[in-house]
C-alpha cells in the first residue's frame, strides 16, 4: 500500500482561499461586493464568488442535480415514465371507450315496425315527444269524381319514401308542401291521373271509398242517380298539387295524410297498413313500450290484428357494456390512483439514503424535498405527456369528446402522485438521518 | 478559533425513559485529533448528530464558535463549518468521483466551473489520479473511496472534521493511511478531527481519547 503524499496542494488550496477573501474584503471596503458579509468568518461561497463572479443558484443546481440523475439513473426513470405512461393511457382509453359506448348507446335507433294501427294511434304516435322520426304508409281505395274506376289514394308523411324515384310537384296558387298537413280534405293527384280526369292544381274533387260507391250502385239502377248519390256522399278534397312522378305507375295515384277528413272518409279511424317510429330518447324504451300497447287498444276494432316490434337487439349490447365501463371507471380511476400515490412513494422511498446525505452535507429540508419531488414527478408528467400525444394521434375524435374527463382523471393522477411523493419526502427528511445512513451503511 | 462544545448537553428520545447522552460538557479545539470510544449503544451516533446539528439536544446547548446551534442556521452550518465522514463512504453513486467532492462546493453556490479545479486539487492532494477523478466510487477500493469521502470533506473548507468510524470498512493498511491523513490534516492544517470508533488502536493514535459509557463523556 503506498502512503500518502505530503498535503502540499491543500497548503496551497488554503493559500489561495486566504487570497480570495483578501479580494473579498477590499470588495467589501470599496463598497463593490458583499454588503453586510462576515469579515471575521469569511465563507467559502464569498471567496469564490469573487473569484470568477459566476452565481450558481440553488434552483439551477436542483434541476442540473435532478436531471443528471434522470439520465445516470435511466433504469428507474424509463420505469416511472413507463409505468405513468401506461397508467395514463389505460385511463385515458378507458374514459375514451366510455364515451364511444356512451354515444353508441344513445345513436343505436330503436325502431319501431308497426302494423293495422288507427289513423288516430299513428298520429298520436309520430307526434309524441318519445319518438323523434315517423313514416306510414296506407292504401285507401276511392273513386274519384264518381268514376266507375277506382284508383287508390296513398295516406303517407313522407312522400320521399314512399315513391321510388324523383318527382316534382306543381302546387296550386297560394299553397306550398305544408299544404298536406292541413287537417282538412286536401291531397296530391298525380299528373297522368290528373290530366285523364281534367283535374287542375286548386280544383275541388269529390272522393268516395269504392266499397260505398260499389254499395250505391246496389241501390240505384240508373246510372244517374247512381252518380248523383255518389256525388252527395262523396267528400270535397281539395287538390293542392299535381305531382309528377318518376314512375308512371305511381302517377295514378292520389296522395295525402292520415287525418279526421280521411277518418270521416274512410267512414272510421283508417288502419294504417305500415308505420315506422325511431325512439328519440333511448332511455325510455319501457315508456315507448307503454304507449304503443295503449295507443294499439286505443283502436279496439284493429286491436286484434295490429302488431308492434320494437327493436332493441343493438341497443341492449351497448346498454351492457356501458353499465359495465360506467361501473368499472370510477374502479379504475381510483385503482390508478392510489398506484400512482403508492409507486411514487416507493419510488422515492428508494433514494432516503441520497436524501439523508443531502441533508448531512447542509441541503435545506425544502431543497431536498423540491429535488426528491423533482426526480419523481418530471418522469411521471413525461409519461403522461406521452400518453395524451398517443391518445390524441389514435383516437382524435373520441379524445375531443372526452377531453374534459380525461384531463381530470389525468391531473388527479398526478396529483396523487405529488401526494404520495411529498408525503415520503417529508417523512424521510424528517426522520433520523444519521441512524438512516447508518444502517443503510 | 472555530471550535465546537459541548455544555451540559443532554438527549432523550421521545418515549424513551433513559437519557441516550447524559450531561457531557467537552471542547473540541483545532489542531487536535479526538477519538470518541465506546461500545454500541453507548450514544456516540447520538452525539454526532448533536454535534452536527442534525438534532438539538434536549438539555444543555451545543457551541459552535461560542455560538449556540440553537440559533444558527443549521443547514449552513453542516454546509460551510462542519463535514464528515462515514463508515460507509456515503459517496453520490451516480456522481464521478470529481462530482463528488464538487457537490459541497456547488451547494455553497459556486458555479461548477469554479468548483472543479479546486475539487481537482483536494483529490490530488489525497492521492487521486486523474484517470480515477472520472470514474464513479462504484470502480474504487474502499481507501480510495474513504480518501474521496475526505477530499469532499475539505471541500467547504469546513474546519472540523466528523469521523463516523472511518476505517471501520477498511484493511489495517488502509486504516493507517486513512488516520495518518486524518492526523495531518489536524496538526499540519489546524482542523478539528473527531473520530468516532471503537476501535482501540485508532483511538490510541489520537490527541485526546474520550470513553462513552452510558450516554456519558470520560477522559480514557
Amino acid at each position: 500500500m503506498k502512503r500518502m503524499a505530503p498535503l502540499e496542494l491543500l497548503a496551497s488550496d488554503v493559500k489561495n482561499a486566504r487570497a480570495a477573501a483578501r479580494r473579498s474584503t477590499e470588495a467589501v471596503k470599496s463598497g463593490q461586493v458583499f454588503a453586510g458579509a462576515d469579515l471575521g468568518k469569511l465563507r467559502l461561497a464569498d471567496a469564490a464568488g469573487t473569484v470568477s463572479g459566476r452565481k450558481y443558484g440553488a434552483a439551477s443546481h436542483t434541476w442540473f442535480y435532478v436531471l443528471r440523475q434522470m439520465w445516470r439513473r435511466k433504469g428507474k426513470t424509463v420505469i416511472s415514465l413507463a409505468l405513468a405512461a401506461v397508467l395514463a393511457g389505460g385511463i385515458g382509453a378507458l374514459a375514451l371507450t366510455r364515451l364511444a359506448y356512451r354515444n353508441a348507446f344513445l345513436e343505436t335507433n330503436v325502431n319501431v315496425s308497426a302494423t293495422g294501427f288507427a289513423s288516430s294511434s299513428v298520429t298520436t304516435l309520430s307526434k309524441s315527444d318519445l319518438i323523434k322520426d315517423a313514416y306510414y304508409y296506407g292504401t285507401m281505395e276511392v273513386c274519384v269524381n264518381q268514376a266507375d274506376t277506382p284508383c287508390s289514394m296513398i295516406l303517407t308523411n313522407d312522400l320521399n319514401r314512399c315513391l321510388t324515384g324523383e318527382y316534382s310537384v306543381t302546387y296550386a296558387d297560394g299553397c306550398d308542401s305544408t299544404a298536406l298537413d292541413d287537417d282538412g280534405g286536401v291531397c296530391l293527384v298525380g299528373k297522368p291521373l290528373a290530366e285523364s280526369m281534367g283535374i287542375q292544381p286548386g280544383d275541388e274533387i269529390g272522393l268516395l271509398t269504392h266499397d260505398l260507391y260499389k254499395f250505391i250502385t246496389t241501390l240505384y239502377e240508373d246510372e244517374s242517380e247512381v252518380k248523383e248519390a255518389a256525388a252527395l256522399a262523396s267528400w270535397k278534397y281539395k287538390v293542392v298539387g299535381v305531382i309528377e312522378t318518376e314512375n308512371e305507375s305511381e302517377g295514378f295515384h292520389l296522395y295525402s295524410v292520415a287525418n279526421s277528413t280521411a277518418d270521416w272518409l274512410y267512414g272510421q279511424p283508417f288502419p294504417i297498413g305500415y308505420c315506422e317510429l325511431t325512439l328519440a330518447d333511448n332511455g325510455k324504451v319501457d315508456e315507448l313500450n307503454t304507449i304503443l300497447e295503449e295507443q294499439k287498444n286505443a283502436g279496439m276494432q284493429y286491436a286484434p290484428v295490429a302488431s308492434y316490434y320494437v327493436d332493441t337487439a343493438g341497443l341492449e349490447s351497448a346498454r351492457r357494456v356501458r353499465d359495465l365501463l360506467e361501473t368499472m371507471f370510477p374502479v379504475a380511476v381510483g385503482a390508478v390512483m392510489l398506484i400512482g400515490m403508492l409507486g411514487s412513494g416507493l419510488m422515492v422511498l428508494q433514494s432516503a439514503e441520497e436524501a439523508a446525505l443531502l441533508r448531512i452535507l447542509g441541503s435545506s429540508k425544502k431543497r431536498v424535498r423540491a429535488t426528491l419531488l423533482l426526480e419523481q414527478m418530471l418522469p411521471c408528467t413525461v409519461g403522461v405527456l406521452l400518453a395524451a400525444v398517443l391518445l390524441c394521434l389514435s383516437a382524435s375524435a373520441l379524445f375531443k369528446g372526452s377531453v374534459g374527463t380525461v384531463l381530470l382523471c389525468w391531473f388527479l393522477y398526478l396529483l396523487c402522485c405529488f401526494v404520495g411523493a411529498l408525503a415520503t419526502a417529508i417523512r424521510i427528511t424528517g426522520g433520523r438521518i444519521l441512524e438512516l445512513l447508518q444502517s443503510r451503511g | 478559533m472555530a471550535n465546537l462544545a459541548l455544555n451540559h448537553v443532554s438527549y432523550t428520545y421521545k418515549n424513551a425513559e433513559k437519557a441516550a447522552i447524559s450531561e457531557i460538557s467537552q471542547v473540541f479545539e483545532e489542531g487536535k485529533v479526538y477519538a470518541i470510544v465506546g461500545p454500541s449503544g453507548s450514544g456516540k451516533s447520538t452525539l454526532l448528530s448533536l454535534m452536527a446539528g442534525l438534532d438539538l439536544p434536549t438539555a444543555g446547548e451545543v457551541l459552535f464558535a461560542g455560538e449556540s446551534l440553537d440559533g444558527l442556521d443549521l443547514d449552513r452550518y453542516r454546509r460551510e463549518d462542519i463535514s464528515m465522514i462515514f463508515q460507509a463512504f456515503h459517496l453520490f453513486p451516480l456522481l464521478t468521483v470529481v462530482e463528488n467532492v464538487c457537490f459541497p462546493m456547488e451547494l455553497c453556490g459556486i458555479h461548477p466551473k469554479d468548483a472543479k479545479p479546486r475539487a481537482e486539487a483536494l483529490l490530488e492532494g489525497v492521492g487521486i489520479t486523474k484517470e480515477q477523478m472520472k470514474r464513479f466510487p462504484a470502480k474504487l477500493s474502499g481507501g480510495e473511496r474513504q480518501r474521496v469521502a475526505i477530499a469532499r470533506s475539505l471541500a467547504s473548507n469546513a474546519k472540523i472534521i466528523l469521523a463516523d468510524e472511518p476505517t471501520g470498512n477498511l484493511d489495517s493498511a488502509n486504516t493507517q493511511n486513512i488516520i495518518e491523513i486524518l492526523a495531518s490534516l489536524a496538526h499540519e492544517k489546524g482542523y478539528c478531527v473527531i473520530i468516532v470508533t471503537h476501535d482501540s488502536e485508532v483511538a490510541e493514535t489520537a490527541d485526546v481519547a474520550l470513553r462513552m459509557r452510558d450516554g456519558r463523556l470520560r477522559y480514557d
